[in-house]
């Protein structure tokens, strides 16, 4: 149990590359905490700061109130899975799961049964006495986050966990860790690149792209109010739509009017207070693709005129992608959708749900301090 | 007919001149060995005659004066400094040896995950040791040992003898520590052990069989040493190559003895040799890295 907090923590590689660029943040005690971005963003080398694996170039890291700065890894009492296993070869799995607690002088009997539960829990149970060669991908990474889980430790934490595992494995592993998390109460630290994942086990996510914190939030936050175009992108599936146009004022009323794509819309009234200094400039506006609905006919309220793409049924739903003039728009549909290939399609967006942004600062003009 | 089937029938002329390369080969490699052990049991007329004899009659005699010692008539018996050179050389190879192992694989390792500066300018000095013909530096080097007192003593002798293995096993061992993902031993350091207890227990027995046959190679080279031992050296830390070299004298050269001096020089070589190719083949197995 930790809480962990880290102060203008740079990463800094032979003198020129930046990989984290000064972050600050606290990570609560028992919190379930995910680092999201895409690879090289800088969120490994967090992580690994933590751990004390990886020196720290400028800044703090507290784990309860305490520098660990010098501390060596094993005096910071944090467990870890690496994403590239990192098992012991000359030791079978049952000696792998086994190692950490050994060094702690864990009597044998604890040891033995601490190592069966985690083998269940992780479906190992058959390969205990095989040596790591001997196991596939998947395998030597559920050994490598049972070794991890195997004993207490102040915080978990994980370097992409699930990333080698097959799906269906992984969605139960990911319920298994969620669950292993909120009954232990224990701090825990997620780094994922698969925004499902953050999405589906954090109570908090931090997203970061370039060695710099994008936004922190919780998933609901992170969802309906992404800070920037960044984020805006990288969550979501499929992603957000955003049109290039400019604000435009009718007396009142403001409208955001696409020139390429021919089509305007009005603003509602919450984003009208946040753009209304923009009248006139450029913006982009984002809209997820669940509130865009689609139509084969022109309805009066549709605002935007398009062809089918293509159209995927996805089952339980469909993905819908227009072409508007040169664009593509992604559209989330039922399965039913019956447009065939370059059909005459006619979107209308809920402008409820509509996003402004800055196209200079990529900053989300509805939620900008 | 197809260019396939002209391949089949026709005449392997590849595989014909790759084998008569081979037989030259080890003709020239294996004829002097041939040569030496049989000129080792022959007796001194029969070395001497020419033309040389194909067919002779095998005697142990020279075996027997180089261990037993020179019989000049029935009862004198001259010494023989051979038995105390073999010892020596054990001692002296495989003490430059053991010591090299320990400081090199220490070093190797250091070269091969801390990050310092200067690190590849050390890594570079290691290797500059074995640059310069030893005999440039044997005259200054004397006369340190002169006045160290280190001339003519077995730590003297091992001192000198590893800069010969270190360089070896510094570079050979460096590569096995660096293809050895460093994230298992980060592993280990979060798990909770000290970084002697990571060392010990993940990147050891990984490295081991480097190691060894490392080591093994190192042995040799020291032990087929020549001129440090001629000059750092005398009659109490002779070695085995002074040793055979003894058998020149002013006025006559004894080559029934050398060969066989020669002939036990090489045996512990040989077997070590063999040693190494075992485990050279087997080669290091790194299972839980992923591709």
């Amino acid at each position: 149990m930790a809480k962990i907090v880290l102060k203008d923590l740079w990463k800094v590689y032979g003198g020129e590359v930046e990989a984290v660029k000064g972050i600050n943040l606290t990570i609560e005690d028992g919190e379930f905490f995910c680092f999201l971005g895409p690879s090289g963003c800088g969120k490994t080398s967090t992580m690994r700061m933590i751990a004390g694996i990886e020196e720290i170039s400028a800044g703090q890291i507290y784990i309860d109130d305490v520098v660990v700065n010098k501390l060596p890894p094993a005096k910071r009492d944090i467990a870890m899975a690496f994403e590239t296993y990192a098992l012991y070869p000359p030791l079978t799995v049952w000696e792998n799961l086994a190692f950490p607690m050994q060094v702690r002088g864990m009597p044998r009997d604890q040891i033995e049964k601490e190592v069966q539960r985690v083998a269940r829990l992780l479906d190992l149970t058959d390969v205990l006495d095989r040596k790591p060669a001997h196991l596939s991908g998947g395998q030597q990474q559920r050994v490598s986050l049972g070794r991890a889980i195997a004993r207490p430790a102040k915080a978990y934490l994980f370097d992409e966990p699930l990333s080698h595992v097959d799906s269906k494995a992984r969605l139960r592993m990911r319920g298994e860790i969620k669950r292993l998390q909120e009954t232990l109460k224990t701090t825990c630290i997620y780094v994922t690149h698969d925004q499902l994942e953050a999405l589906a086990l954090g109570d908090r996510i931090m997203v970061m792209n370039f060695g710099e914190i994008q936004q922190v939030g919780t998933p609901e936050e992170i969802y309906n109010q992404p800070r920037n175009l960044f984020v805006a992108d990288f969550i979501g599936e499929p992603p957000f739509n955003f049109f290039d146009g400019v604000i435009l004022a009718d007396g009142e009323h403001l409208s955001f009017k696409s020139e390429e794509a021919g089509f305007s819309v009005p603003l509602p009234d919450h984003v009208r207070e946040k753009v209304a200094h923009k009248t006139g400039q450029p913006v982009k506006l984002g809209i997820r693709p669940m509130f865009i609905s689609p139509s084969l006919t022109e309805t009066p309220d549709s605002h935007i005129r398009g062809s089918v793409y293509v159209f995927e049924d996805l089952g339980e739903n469909g993905v819908l992608t227009a072409e508007v003039d040169g664009n593509l728009v992604r559209v989330m549909t039922d399965p039913y959708f019956a447009g065939k290939l370059d059909d005459p399609v006619w979107l209308t967006l809920n402008t409820d749900m509509v996003h402004i942004f800055d196209p200079e600062s990529g900053l989300n003009l509805l939620f900008a301090r | 007919m197809n260019p396939a089937e002209s391949y089949r029938t026709g005449i392997p002329w590849g595989k014909i001149l790759s084998l008569i390369l081979l037989v030259i080969y080890l003709a020239f490699a294996l004829i002097p060995i041939l040569w030496m052990v049989g000129m080792s049991l022959k007796n001194p007329l029969d070395v001497m005659a020419i033309p040389p004899k194909v067919i002779f009659e095998p005697t142990l005699e020279n075996y027997a004066r180089l261990f037993l010692g020179t019989q000049y008539s029935q009862r004198e018996v001259a010494r023989t400094d051979f038995p105390r050179a073999l010892l020596n050389t054990f001692i002296i190879a495989g003490g430059a040896t053991l010591l090299s192992v320990i400081a090199g694989t220490l070093t190797a390792y250091a070269l091969a995950r801390l990050r310092f500066s200067g690190r590849e300018d050390i890594a570079f000095i290691i290797l500059t040791f074995r640059f310069a013909p030893e005999l440039t530096i044997i005259l200054p080097l004397y006369v340190v040992y002169r006045t160290l007192h280190l001339y003519n003593t077995y730590i003297g002798l091992i001192l000198i003898y590893q800069m010969i293995s270190l360089p070896l096993l510094v570079w050979v061992i460096r590569g096995y520590f660096e293809a050895i993902p460093y994230d298992s031993e980060q592993a280990a350091l979060v798990d909770g052990y000290s970084w002697w207890g990571a060392f010990r227990k993940i990147c050891l027995p990984l490295a081991a069989p480097g190691i060894a046959a490392t080591s093994v190679i190192a042995f040799i080279f020291c032990w087929n040493n020549f001129t440090f031992g001629l000059l750092l050296g005398a009659r109490e830390t002779q070695t085995l190559t002074v040793a055979t070299s003894g058998f020149i004298s002013y006025e006559q050269v004894l080559w029934g003895q050398m060969a066989a001096a020669s002939v036990v020089t090489i045996i512990p070589v040989l077997i070590f040799a063999f040693l190494v190719q075992r485990w050279l083949v087997r080669g290091l197995t790194f299972g839980a890295v992923k591709g």
